[in-house]
């Protein structure tokens, strides 16, 4: 099999827009509005969403405008100018080791429900292996094929939840959402530590800002393509409070695929549009895994910089399926999910904060005149 | 050559892979599920912890079922009905793949029927449902009922127009009766919601009659004891209904001016207003909107002038007054179980009062048999049909 080429490596500002949302839109999405109801009182969980979001857009604009410091350069490169080589790299590695856990954590998510709700029969195994190896052939290509296959999966995404949200309409109670501002700031901080788990992914800006042909733009698309998912998450959230109430919402294991079941069109034209549902998450699920997978072979490329592409991905893939196969059952899943993000998110908060700070204080990079 | 081989080993390799399915299961092979009738078992002992149930599965049988025009397949049923004792639901359906040569499958599942000696044991009912909450293939859109006599003989009512019972039963809780605000169409994602706040719900209560189902009023789930504790007649369901602002469309026949006259609602709404300052006196304030017209009359009313048109609507209010008071009343005194979803309300709009009183609402001190509720109906009649007067 050859693997597609195009003409040039770089993307343009429309594709990093849609990389975003398609990156942090993955396997959480199925159980986010549990979580967070379960944690707040009422319709509250809104605010704790939309202040996670405020503070993921900041951090991304944060990591854009670091990356745009250095227009054109790899992550490894800027970094060694800013806190020498050794360390660059060793910041490069972790990078790339929690970015194969991420890719790791969703094929098994992807496994495990569509087991429960797809295949019965078929091993987890055998459902993890084939999606892996679709994965594989993604991410052995060019990278700029991959933007464009989230640019063609996106809209399909959009344009299904937006359906499964409007076919609700007939099941929406809107006093579900009272009591409003119940929620005591324990639980909202609670909630707002769970909301930006679910932002978890983000940190690619810092990677793929160096393939952007105007990175002068990048801080200002992260930040647009950042909203995105904090909209739809509100929505989502929303919706299945108003149709199933919080209470049922806190004790549904995944409401969203609960909300796809619940639609009933007129007339009986199509039972069952959860299964539509399922293919346009699986694409979803399938973009995040595969960017996630791409940037840590991308981070461990700068460190080997002698491996061929084709040779990371396979020693990866090996890896990531083992990782994948770890856990046990799906309390130990949701515990790694949880440890996972919290890892996840505040290693990138804390890198690009150092980064950038040092980088200020020392002046390296493009300075502030030319870049504000 | 090597090319060629290589080309013919891939193609074998994906004819092997392609074709093979863990969960292929072809549809002949598939027993759809279509309704359940849940019953204690006639040799299972009734207050011990192991009550045996019976479980009915209605399962389709598409060659009998034939084609629109042209009618059953040769006489034969379109359904078939399989019942199984034991201990836990799942465990006998499983058990109906023994009976059948066929696999159950939930999915097409539309509705469940639970005799009311099963729903009357503290806690079963909750039980009994958890598996279809539980359940992945079934969804949350299920309609349960409660049958007033055994359960299976609801799903072997055999309707002239109709080759499935159990979508019999469904037809008829999805379209004509949720209008005339008989019975309320219940469906399990909400019964997941009551049971988890604790919250009393009505359930419809349906008997098998002459081969037809029979409405008999509504069952009264008590979320404390967790069992049907009582019920309510037909009129104290459309009080209901009209209280808590369900669809109801129907008959009211009031007495105006020494005849008969029936009212046809066509909108009705309600709007509930708690007053929360003292746990103990709460006041509710009911205010039922009701939009329609005249449908007939014994006598010779002509609806021409305005003071005609408010006197019947009077009548009419005074008359729904009355239902709605019965209803209230019945759950007040008779119940003590707040089926109105007042406590709900409470929980919405006066959420720090709710804290504070929610173990004692209808349960423990029970508040809600205490407190007040005014309810006022507000009638509007449109028009009295296409003649004056059909006598003098």
């Amino acid at each position: 099999m050859k693997s597609l080429e195009y003409g040039d490596e770089k993307i343009s500002e429309k594709e990093i827009l849609i990389a975003i949302p398609s990156m942090v839109i993955g396997v959480g999405i199925l159980s986010l509005p549990r979580r967070i109801a379960d944690e707040t009182i009422g319709s509250d969980g809104w605010i704790a969403l939309v202040i996670a979001g405020a503070v993921c857009v900041l951090m991304i604009w944060l990591m854009a405008k670091l990356a745009a410091r250095f227009p054109h350069q790899s992550f490894i490169s800027y970094a060694s100018i800013i806190v020498s080589k050794p360390i660059a790299k060793i910041i490069t590695f972790l990078f790339a080791v929690l970015f194969i856990s991420i890719a790791a954590f969703h094929i098994r998510v992807l496994g495990d429900t569509s087991q429960q709700y797809l295949f019965n029969q078929t091993p987890v195994e055998v459902v993890t292996l084939s999606f892996l190896l679709v994965v594989v052939y993604a991410v052995s290509g060019a990278r700029a094929a991959l933007f464009r296959l989230n640019m063609l999966f996106f809209p399909f995404i959009i344009f299904i939840l937006l359906l499964v949200l409007i076919f609700n309409f007939r099941w929406i109670e809107p006093s579900n959402l009272l009591p409003v501002f119940q929620t005591n700031v324990k639980d909202y901080w609670k909630g707002i530590q769970t909301s930006t788990l679910s932002y978890m992914g983000f940190s690619i800006v810092l990677f793929y800002t160096a393939f952007a042909r105007q990175p002068k733009k990048a801080p200002k698309i992260a930040v647009l393509g950042m909203t995105i998912p904090i909209v739809i998450y509100v929505f989502v959230y929303l919706t299945c409070l108003m149709v199933f109430g919080q209470i049922s919402t806190s004790n549904l294991l995944f409401p969203t695929i609960d909300l796809a079941k619940r639609i009933e069109l007129p007339g009986g034209i199509l039972e069952s549009v959860e299964s539509v549902f399922f293919v346009v998450w699986t694409m979803g699920a399938f973009t995040t895994t595969a960017m996630a997978l791409d940037v840590s072979i991308l981070a461990l490329s700068y460190i080997f910089n002698r491996m061929k592409k084709i040779g990371l991905v396979l020693i990866l893939s090996p890896i990531v399926y083992y990782i994948a196969l770890l856990p046990r059952d799906i309390s130990q899943i949701s515990l790694i999910a949880g440890l996972l993000g919290t890892i996840v998110i505040s290693y990138s908060f804390l890198t690009t904060l150092v980064l950038f700070l040092i980088a200020k204080l020392r002046g390296v990079g493009r300075n502030d005149k030319t870049s504000a | 050559m090597i090319k060629r081989v290589h080309k013919l080993f891939i193609c074998c390799l994906v004819l092997i892979l392609l074709s093979g399915c863990w969960d292929g299961i072809s549809i002949e092979e598939r027993g759809f599920i279509i309704g359940m009738a849940i019953d204690v078992a006639k040799d299972g002992n009734k207050n011990g912890s192991n009550d045996e149930l019976t479980l009915t599965s209605q399962i389709a049988v598409p060659a009998g079922l034939g084609t629109p025009s042209g009618g059953g397949g040769g006489g034969q049923k379109g359904y078939m009905n399989i019942s199984a004792s034991g201990i836990s639901i799942y465990d006998i359906a499983q058990d109906v793949a023994n009976q059948t040569n066929k696999m159950p499958f939930f999915e097409h599942l539309k509705v469940i029927i639970v005799s009311e000696e099963v729903a009357s044991i503290p806690e079963l009912f909750a039980n009994v449902m958890d598996v279809f909450i539980r359940n992945r293939d079934t969804h949350r859109g299920i309609y349960v009922v409660i049958s007033k006599g055994k359960a299976m003989d609801i799903l072997d009512i055999q309707p002239e127009n109709e080759q499935l019972p159990a979508r019999y039963i469904d037809k008829i809780l999805e379209n004509s009766l949720r209008k005339t605000g008989e019975m309320k169409p219940v469906r399990i994602g909400d019964i997941h919601e009551y049971l988890l706040t604790e919250s009393s719900f009505v359930l419809s209560e349906v008997a098998a009659k002459n081969n037809r189902i029979n409405f008999e009023g509504g069952s009264v789930f008590k979320g404390d004891s967790s069992k049907v504790i009582g019920s309510l007649s037909l009129e104290e369901m459309l009080g209901y209904e009209l209280i808590t602002g369900q669809e109801v469309r129907g008959p009211v026949v009031v007495d105006f001016k020494g005849h008969l006259t029936a009212y046809s609602i066509r909108e009705a709404n309600s709007k509930i207003k708690i007053k929360a300052k003292d746990p103990k006196n709460i006041e509710i304030d009911v205010i039922i909107k009701l939009e329609g017209e005249m449908q007939e009359t014994f006598g010779t009313v002509k609806l021409q002038k305005t003071s005609e048109v408010e006197a019947l609507e009077k009548a009419v209010s005074d008359k729904v007054k009355e239902i709605a008071n019965k209803s209230i009343e019945q759950a007040q005194k008779e119940l003590k179980a707040d089926v109105f979803g007042f406590g709900d309300n409470l929980k919405k709009f006066h959420y720090e009062t709710w804290e504070q009183m929610k173990d004692n609402w209808d349960k423990g001190d029970n508040y809600f048999s205490n407190s007040t509720v005014n309810v006022t109906v507000k009638t509007e009649v449109r028009s009295d049909g296409v003649i004056y007067k059909s006598k003098e």
